[in-house]
């Protein structure tokens, strides 16, 4: 810990050692942030190079209160969300009414990798995989997530709705009929 | 925040929460190129701001100048005498003796554009002719016009017929000014160009540029440096304070090269490739950084590589290029059709360029730029400014000048080295009067 903040008072002061530690210590984690928010590995390098940049030239608004690793954590997410906003906001997404989830119980899960379920979260339309992303992983409610977004309450919900239809089917397509991974009870 | 308790959601969140994988290999180099790109971004963008405030600041200086220049005029001079223009309208020639009349016209004459006026002998005027006087004679004739007619009618006398042609010879004379006059300086008997013309007080805008000689660009002897040819121009605004003196301030780009055949290592710190004089005293204004990512070795034409911490020597050439701010004064010795003056000043220089390379046979291997140079320098100079007026306007001059860097131009320890340049700077300056 202590460590970790000599590292960060000597990457306010510009020191490139201290910033290719501290990049050392935290890109592997980070760029597992970026990979959940983007649709493929060159933007999720994208995401963490500019991440990593503004966490090198903000580092001094970081006032040690608080976990340092989720003030990067907000960073990367806001990077991505940045992102959204400049390239993805105008992809028409399919407006919906809240989806009546289903209810599932899990057999067993212990075939499906982590990798496999970051290529499916991949592959969900930019919005739908932000607000997936902010909400099941990063924990913010609908309201949070309208404001970060610039949506309503309920498009966020219907979009989340949607977003786990869409993940649902590709994990039931993948390893639920074959492995017996998910039941669906009605 | 909130959490639902949804199947989906905990099936990725155990599985993505803290999920980790090893970004790429060179992603650390982008992101330290990147960096670097984006501080000479900044840097210029601070220079573009500091740049444009400062010329912002000259443009309304100088405007506000001109204006008062022509305000102080108007305001303070034309009104106490177009005071005096409009009284004699106020006069009542049937009220008021013959002799007052006359009194009153001598005042008009006075103020009228054609004050030196003398007439010769008193010249007999038709009555008439007196009346027909042309509008385009402005207000003074409009002023004097009245007074004249009233009087003429009241009073037939030969003094009072003299008094009227000097009033006609003098609302000719104000046509005559008029063309090339502004009215209300025609109407106040005011010469617009007596102030710049006395030679005091005047704006001037001069472009100018130089070759410049450095001394050996080095902070030590033992070296095989050679100072490159360079070039430096700009445009400087000046101020006439007074016969004498004239201070002057604008912008400058200045260039400084070197070439150098010497020893060097490599090393490779954070993916930047960096080449490392091994006499830093004696060489060079520091290490210099290659940050090409491609960069790992240097291959000459021979087939010798550089390998890290084996010494090899190498031609490097450097250059870097200073966006100077200069603030100087120089004084008139002598200032006739040629004038000579000294002047001597501060300049606040700008890194704007840093470029360095390393070469075989003129032809460049790889390229960087040197490290740790200073952003900011301060230079003092001195020279003797020689002029030739080719005009009304214009001004030639040659000015052989010496600048001398007070701060060494590298921040590293080991590197103290403070260049000296001669120019000879040759400028047209075109003075506004």
């Amino acid at each position: 810990m202590a460590q970790l903040e000599e590292i960060i008072y000597k990457c306010r002061e510009g020191n490139s050692g201290a910033q290719t530690a501290l990049y050392r210590l935290f890109s592997a984690k980070m760029y597992g942030v970026c990979l959940r928010y983007a649709k493929d590995t060159g933007e999720a390098e994208d995401i963490l190079q500019e991440g990593f940049l503004r966490v090198f030239t903000k580092i001094n608004q970081f006032e040690f209160k608080g976990s340092f690793e989720g003030w990067m954590r907000r960073i990367m997410v806001n990077t991505a969300l940045e992102k959204f906003r400049k390239h993805d906001r105008l992809y028409p997404v399919e407006e919906m009414k809240i989806y009546e989830s289903t209810e599932f119980v899990e057999e067993t899960i212990s075939s499906i990798t982590a990798g496999d379920l970051m290529r499916i979260i991949q592959e969900l339309p930019p919005r739908y995989r932000m607000v997936f992303n902010l909400f099941a992983i990063e924990g913010y409610s609908h309201l949070e997530i309208s404001e970060m977004m610039n949506i309503s309450e309920g498009t966020s919900k219907s979009n989340l709705s949607r977003a786990r239809v869409i993940l649902q089917k590709s994990v039931e397509e993948n390893f639920g009929s074959d492995k017996k991974v998910v039941k669906k009870i009605q | 925040m909130t959490t639902e308790n949804h199947f989906i959601d905990q099936l990725f969140k155990e599985n993505l929460g803290n999920f980790e994988q090893n970004p790429p290999v060179g992603l650390l180099e982008q992101i330290n190129q990147k960096m670097v790109y984006r501080s000479k971004i900044r840097r210029m963008n601070q220079l573009k701001a500091i740049i444009g405030i400062a010329a912002a600041m000259v443009l309304i200086f100088m405007a506000g100048w001109f204006t008062m220049d022509q305000n102080q005029i108007v305001n303070n001079e034309i009104p106490q005498q177009i005071k005096q223009v409009n009284t004699p309208k106020q006069i009542n020639p049937e009220k008021i003796p013959a002799n007052q009349l006359a009194v009153n016209q001598q005042k008009i004459t006075k103020i009228s554009p054609v004050k030196q006026y003398r007439p010769n002998k008193a010249q007999s005027i038709p009555e008439n002719t007196v009346s027909k006087q042309p509008d385009a004679t402005g207000k003074a004739s409009a002023a004097v016009e009245p007074a004249v007619i009233e009087s003429s009618s009241s009073v037939q006398t030969n003094e009072s017929l003299a008094k009227k042609a000097m009033a006609d010879e003098a609302a000719a004379a104000a046509k005559k000014e008029k063309k090339s006059t502004p009215l209300y300086f025609a109407d106040a008997g005011i010469q617009p160009n007596s102030r710049k013309e006395s030679g005091k007080g005047g704006w001037g805008l001069k472009a100018e540029i130089s070759p410049m000689i450095a001394t050996q660009m080095q902070s030590g002897a033992a070296s095989n440096a050679k100072a490159g040819s360079s070039i430096s121009g700009g445009m400087i605004a000046s101020y006439r304070m007074n016969d004498k003196i004239t201070v002057s301030s604008g912008i400058r780009l200045t260039q400084m090269k070197q070439g150098s055949h010497s020893d060097y290592t490599m090393a490779k710190t954070s993916g930047i490739t960096y080449l490392q004089p091994v006499q830093k005293d004696a060489n060079l204004s520091g290490d210099i950084s290659l940050y090409l990512p491609a960069v790992s070795s240097i291959v000459y034409s021979n087939g010798m590589q550089t390998t890290a911490n084996n010494i090899f020597t190498s031609d490097v050439s450097q250059e870097f290029k200073y966006l100077e701010i200069p603030i100087q004064a120089t004084y008139k010795l002598l200032d006739k059709q040629i004038s000579v003056g000294v002047t001597g000043g501060l300049s606040t220089n700008f890194l704007v360029g840093n470029f360095a390379s390393v070469t075989e046979n003129g032809i460049k291997l790889s390229q960087g730029r040197t490290d740790n140079m200073r952003d900011v320098l301060y230079s003092g100079s001195a020279g003797i400014e020689l002029g030739y007026d080719l005009g009304k306007n214009l001004v030639l001059t040659v000015e052989p000048r010496v600048k001398q860097y007070i701060n060494s131009i590298s921040s590293n320890d080991m590197v103290n080295f403070k260049p000296m340049q001669f120019g000879l700077f040759t400028g047209i300056t075109y003075s506004f009067r």
